[in-house]
């Protein structure tokens, strides 16, 4: 078993760090080594070894979810299908847009799935330092945790939408006689974009987790950001709604990719052009070292701004 | 209990009785502790924007960037009509009158729950805790008010006109205001009871004020809505008022007068239910803490 002592200097100076022995009955040996400096894998490895805590920090995100409420879990699956709802009602029912074929309420619903796993995921992971404020003050564990276990609670809705979906499939195929779904191997596609999604909220956080817990600017501008985006991205319309000329600026927006992927799996439709995923990715990949690099610089000052 | 103090040139002397009972001696007493909606308003202000790197600039940006958002999608890409208005201006002003709504009853329903520990402390009416609480939307619409006549100043150097109209018909805009302000804490009254034991209502009350904002007149005028649903606008009072607030600045497209006197009937009779309603649950609650 190792145990780490740390004290840190601004800017991931010298750490000393301990290591003691597991035998009880031998004095323990502390050995003080250089801090791993800016060398990423051994920041990562350090927070491989620290993993447990991921599993607390996300049951203390948890817990704040529904606390105080007298509903309490019943909450989870309602509130997700509030937006829902009325998604299908303002723009499907009155605004008539147009779904390609599904009834809208599936679109939006099928849509939602990959949207909501960056948007709640980015919303909680920010609230990382923030949450956890005291504790950071206190002791030193790798911080990287922490965006990366409040990220838990946003799973909810994906999660509940998933359902959601399978139930609306299913209701479509009794009342339609249809399935909308199309069964083939392409469908196995949309799990691996969930989680280029979800790593991609969590990139995101990475930055404005730093910045939230010194600033609630940070947390005001994702809520505007996230509105702004959504209609940038479609989610609640049918790519084809955009004039051709124009629609290959659209996969400029990573997120545009990654949910029309998911909607074209999930439906059998056509696929983006082939360059969109590929451009996407190459876009998530840069935000997550740029992220990554940036945590690293600042995660030790942050943690003593706090 | 009320303290009060008699007599300046004898000695002071302190009178301690029991609260007495009834909507008037609220009132009354209300009027007595006027100085801490001040104290609150000042209070709840401080913590609004505080911790932020904009600070204050985001009084401007609260406001303007959901109607900028709203204006793009639905004047922009959906194209609704706005009698002859340009969309933004239109949207503007609707929204200031549905916003001053929108928020006090957000922040009235949060009254009782944010400053219990006010009321652990020192005697205050409870009453008048929900509504000191809709300081900051009245701050707000006062904000966004400066910012309308920002974008009417626009319009005029634009267009050559200012569009508005102000004349004896504003007058239906000032009863809107007042007629909204009772309606809300009306509201409150009995959603800040709920709300201070349960935090669902006001998860609840989110989705709800989203649905109501859909139900009036704000993105569209009522002339766009078909004959056969017009007569189900008279349900919701909000959709009077900001018809009403519209009318008054504009001059465009009155509203019908009776509704507007059911939906101010119904709005004040709302509040002197929720009053007696507030003062049976405060009595209960007291009367458990002592």
């Amino acid at each position: 078993m190792v145990r780490d002592v740390s004290c840190r200097g601004r800017r991931g100076g010298t750490r000393l760090t301990g290591h003691a022995g597991a035998a009880a009955h031998k004095p323990a040996k502390w050995v003080l080594t250089k801090d791993h400096g800016l060398h990423p894998f051994a920041r990562l490895e350090e927070a491989w070894r620290y993993r447990r805590l991921v599993a607390f920090f996300a049951s203390q995100a948890f817990s704040v979810l529904y606390r105080r409420t007298r509903l309490g879990w019943i909450w989870v699956p309602l509130r997700p299908l509030i937006p829902l709802l009325m998604g299908s009602l303002i723009y499907g029912g009155l605004m008539n847009v147009p779904s390609t074929g599904v009834p809208y309420f599936l679109m939006l619903t099928v849509g939602s799935i990959p949207w909501n796993c960056f948007d709640g995921p980015w919303g909680w992971g920010s609230r990382g330092f923030e949450m956890n404020r005291d504790l950071i003050a206190k002791l030193y564990f790798p911080r990287i945790i922490l965006p990366l276990s409040t990220m838990v609670p946003g799973f909810v809705e994906p999660t509940v939408n998933i359902a959601v979906a399978l139930g609306a499939f299913a209701y479509y195929r009794v009342h339609d006689g249809v399935w909308y779904i199309d069964w083939s191997p392409r469908l196995l596609f949309a799990a691996p974009l969930m989680f280029v999604i979800l790593f991609f909220a969590f990139s995101l956080s990475l930055v404005t987790s730093l910045y939230q817990v010194r600033a609630r600017d940070v947390r005001f501008f994702i809520g505007y950001m996230l509105g702004f985006w959504m209609y940038l991205t479609p989610v609640i319309y049918p790519v084809t709604q955009i004039p051709i000329t124009w629609r290959w600026l659209v996969w400029f927006n990573p997120m545009a990719a990654l949910v029309e992927e998911f909607k074209a799996a999930v439906f059998g439709w056509a696929r983006p052009p082939s360059w969109a995923l590929p451009l996407s990715l190459t876009e998530i990949a840069i935000v997550f070292a740029l992220a990554f690099w940036h945590f690293h610089l600042m995660e030790s000052q942050t943690a003593d701004k706090v | 209990m009320t303290v009060s103090r008699d007599g300046s040139a004898a000695p002071t002397v302190w009178s301690i009785e029991p609260k007495r009972p009834g909507i008037i001696a609220t009132a009354i007493e209300l009027w007595q502790y006027r100085r801490f909606i001040n104290f609150l308003g000042v209070k709840s202000f401080r913590k609004l924007y505080a911790r932020t790197i904009l600070g204050w600039s985001w009084v401007f940006i609260t406001p303007l960037f959901p109607l900028l958002l709203n204006a793009l999608v639905f004047g922009g890409l959906i194209g609704l009509k706005s009698e002859g208005i340009p969309y933004f201006l239109f949207l503007t002003v609707g929204t200031i009158s549905w916003d001053l709504f929108a928020n006090a009853l957000m922040w009235s329903t949060r009254g009782l729950e944010m400053h219990r520990k006010v009321l652990d402390r020192v005697y205050v009416p409870r009453v008048i805790l929900p509504i000191a609480t809709t300081t900051p939307a009245v701050f707000n619409f006062l904000i966004s008010a400066a910012v309308t006549v920002v974008v009417v100043g626009y319009y005029w150097v634009k267009d050559g006109t200012p569009y508005l109209s102000v004349g004896g018909h504003t007058l239906w805009s000032v009863a809107a205001i007042a007629a909204i302000a009772t309606f809300v804490l009306g509201i409150g009254m009995f959603t800040s009871v709920w709300g201070e034991s349960a935090r669902d209502t006001r998860l609840l009350l989110g989705p709800v004020i989203q649905l109501w904002f859909l139900a009036t007149p704000v993105l569209y005028s009522t002339s766009q809505v078909p004959v056969e649903y017009q007569k189900w606008l008279a349900l919701n009072p909000m959709a009077s008022f900001v018809e009403a607030f519209k009318y008054g600045l504009f001059g465009t497209n009155p509203p019908d007068p009776v509704r507007f006197a059911i939906a101010v009937t119904f709005a004040v009779a709302l509040l002197s239910v929720g009053l007696v309603f507030f003062s049976w649950r405060s009595e209960i609650e007291e009367t458990a803490v002592a």
